[in-house]
Parts: structure tokens; sequence; C-alpha cells
């Protein structure tokens, strides 16, 4: 991928460059794929949501440099086409977790023990985001996983960086009392979706 | 200023299977094929180009049609006995959508009146006018580029004369960019079974695409390769310079992962 100082994926538009919707997609579809993975969408959905995040990153004129990150302003795209798209699709997400645990445990560790250790791990992660409202969801899954600043995250979702620490203070409360849940309680045995895909 | 919140990952005070299995999820990336994304976003934007990438100065001139449109429809609309139902909107390659969000807010040049200027003013000036014929777009089919991503495409690709238009905009440097995101999605296929053509893919693509767009997916398969071909000492050179160029690129946590492993 180029630097990106390349100008045929910049627009000069007074001032700042702007990154174009196909620079971005370059370099943050991943991203977008796995953000969207974990707010709950389902592998089959992750690519018709990508595409759709970048559609709406074009129409909006592409990203202009400034507080927000690239990522965390695509964030904020993802969170509204994600939350959009649920209330339309709810039925076909309902195994969006198993489905992503299934193909992380397929590529993570060499070894079949290894494999399922990261499964359970990832399993119980994704367990425990389930648990949160979807904008504490994003912004714990932006700065502890994703490693953002708060700054980047408040100026990308476009809220006070106040509500961005209040956001995570309670998510992280929710969210470890689920992960002591999980680790305390009996082991779930594995989904159909991964016993077939992985 | 408040100071920035140590992360859990971080945090000696948290539990270490918390700890341990948040790391496990924060290197973990479900893979996502970015050739053939790119390619079918690249195939959307070319087909829509007229209307969804025409530039600031058709924003411009929405902007001002919607302000206008407003001020002449508000009245108009004040009047309705009741507000319109939600109608489909067009993506920028012409597809009919749900209305789900203000980004992808109702048409107002299908609906029956107009809307707030705020709501839509991203939009407005970017779709096609016109809807669609479902065969016009027959001949772009070929393009795209996995069974899965025609799924989607089957009602995106619906575009009208100005994606035909824009289509025929993209022109040579469109071909090339989608046959290096081809090229490299074949490549990248053959990683976890046959990194040895995996390689020689990586390094004749990135000897033909030389100033293509994908220079770091190029390195990034062929270091991956490198590394399940056992060639240790020439993965763990290359993965450093891969790791000095694209620290955080897409394909910077596998190559890490890959260096991590004894």
């Amino acid at each position: 991928m180029k630097d990106l100082t390349d100008t045929r994926h910049t627009a000069k538009r007074d001032g700042p460059q702007v990154l174009d919707a196909a620079r971005l997609f370059r370099d943050h579809a991943e991203f977008v794929a796995n953000f969207a993975i974990r707010l709950g969408v389902g592998r089959p959905e992750v690519d018709d949501v990508v595409q759709e995040v970048f559609l709406v990153a074009h129409r909006r004129g592409g990203f202009v440099p400034g507080p927000a990150r690239p990522t965390t302003w695509l964030a904020e795209i993802t969170l509204r086409v994600v939350s959009a798209s649920r209330r339309k699709l709810r039925r076909s997400w309902e195994d969006a977790d198993t489905e992503a645990v299934a193909a992380a445990s397929a590529q993570a560790g060499s070894s079949p023990g290894e494999q399922a250790e990261a499964s359970e791990a990832l399993r119980r992660v994704q367990q425990a985001l389930d648990t949160l409202e979807e904008g504490k969801r994003a912004v714990f899954i932006l700065f502890e996983l994703e490693g953002e600043s708060c700054e980047a995250i408040a100026a990308g979702l476009g809220i006070p960086i106040g509500t961005v620490y209040s956001r995570l203070h309670k998510a992280r409360k929710q969210f470890m009392e689920a992960h002591a849940r999980l680790v305390a309680g009996p082991p779930r045995p594995l989904a159909r979706s991964q016993t077939v895909t992985s | 200023m408040t100071q920035e919140p140590t992360r859990l990952l971080d945090d000696v005070s948290a539990s270490a299977g918390l700890r341990r299995d948040l790391a496990a999820a924060a290197r973990q990336r479900v893979p996502y094929d970015a050739g053939a994304g790119a390619a079918r976003f690249e195939a959307s934007l070319a087909k829509g180009a007229s209307a969804a990438s025409s530039g600031w100065g058709a924003s411009a001139f929405g902007i001002g049609a919607l302000i206008l449109g407003g001020l002449i429809g508000g009245g108009l609309w004040l009047s309705r006995p009741e507000a319109p139902a939600p109608v489909p909107v067009l993506d920028s390659v012409g597809a009919a959508r749900t209305a789900v969000s203000p980004d992808m807010s109702p048409e107002t040049d299908r609906a029956p009146a107009p809307r707030a200027p705020q709501a839509v003013v991203q939009d407005m000036s970017q779709r096609p006018v016109e809807a669609p014929a479902p065969e016009e777009a027959a001949d772009d089919m070929s393009e795209k580029p996995a069974p899965t991503a025609a799924r989607g495409d089957a009602k995106k690709v619906r575009a009208g004369k100005s994606a035909a238009r824009g289509a025929g905009r993209g022109g040579v440097g469109s071909a090339d960019y989608l046959r290096e995101a081809r090229g490299l999605q074949t490549a990248r296929g053959f990683l976890g079974r046959d990194p040895a053509e995996a390689l020689s893919r990586a390094e004749a693509g990135a000897a033909e695409f030389k100033a293509g767009q994908f220079a770091q997916e190029w390195e990034g398969v062929a270091v991956l390769a490198l590394f399940e071909l056992n060639r240790r000492n020439e993965a763990e050179r290359r993965a450093a310079g891969f790791l000095t160029r694209y620290p955080n690129g897409p394909y910077a946590a596998q190559v890490r992962e890959a260096l991590d492993r004894p």
C-alpha cells in the first residue's frame, strides 16, 4: 500500500489533505471488518457492511485530517451502519459471535490445543462484549482492543471526551463482571458453526 | 486535562485471565480479503462514479438546489396531512436500499417532499437521479471477484446511464487496479497450502505492479510465505523491513504473529 502522500488518493480541498474513500479502503478495510465483527456482525454480512461503510465515507467526501483518526472516523460510520442494519437483519445475526470465533480459531495457534484455548478466550471476550450496549461497546472496543486514544475516539464518534470516559468506565465494569461470570461458569460446548468451519 | 486511563491489558490490578483474554482478542484479526473487497468497492465506485464521485462542484450545486428545494418544498411538506413513508434509497451505485441511517437518508429527488437540508446534504448531490434499469449493468457482472460478493452486488450493480459513463471513465487505471487486486487475491489464496506458489506470485505481482496500489500487500504475502516455507532468516529480515515501513498496515499483525512464533 502506498504512502498517504500519494496524490492519486488524496484530494486537496481548502488546505488539508482529504483521504478519499479508495485510499481509506485500502488502509482500513480490515479494521472496519474486525470492528464490525466485534460489534456483532455475522461473517456473511461483514463484506456488505464494509462496502456500505466505505460508500458512506465516499459520500461524505473522504476523511479530512483533524482530531479524529481515520479509524475512529470510520468507526462512527460503522457504528451507524451496523446499528441500522442490525434492526433490519436481527434474525440473521443471531449466530454472529460463534461464526466470528470459529473463523478466529481457525487461524489462531498452531496446535489444536492452542487453537481451542484461543477460541475460548475469544468467545469469552465476544460474549462479554455482547452484554454491552452499542455505544459503550464501541468505546470499549476502540480503546481496549484497538488501542485508540480517548481523544481520537471522542473526535471520531462526535461525542464529548467526558462521555468517552464515562462510557468506558461503565463498559469496563460491565465487561469485567460478564467476563468473570464466563470464567466461573461451565465451559460451553462448541457451536455447530465452529465444528463445521474450523 | 484528564490523564488517559490505563488499558485493562496493561493494568496489573486486573485479573490475569482477563488480561490474557483481552490480549488474545486485541491480537486477533479476522482475515478480510482486502483484494476482493477493494475490487468490489472499486467496481462500485467506477459504476457509480458520475453520481457518487462527481466532485466538490456537484456538492455545492446540490447544496444550493437543496436549500432552494427546501424553501419551496417545506411549505408543501407542512401542508401534507402526514409524513411520507420511508422509501428505498439509492446508494452510490444506484442500488435500492432501505433507509437505515442519516447517511442513507431517503432519496429526496424521489420522495414526494423535501427533507430537512442537514439530514440529506451529504448524499443529495451525489446520487443518481433516475432509477436504473436492471439489465443495463449486466455486462459488468463479470467484475465481481467472488460468489459471496455477488450476493450483495446483485443489488448494487444495477447502475443507470450515468454509471455506464462512469465505468467508461475508469479506463486503463481501473482495469489495472482490478487486475492487481485479483492477482493479489489469488496469491494470498495460496498461503497455508502452497507457500512456494504464494511467494512466487507475490514476487511476480510486486514486480509487475511496481506503481500499483498493493505494494504493502504483495510484500506482506511474500513475508508470510517465507515464514511458511521456513526460510526463517530471509523472512525475519524482510519482516523487520516490512514492519518499519508499514507498522499499522493490514498485514502488520499477521507478520508480527509469524515473527513471534518459535
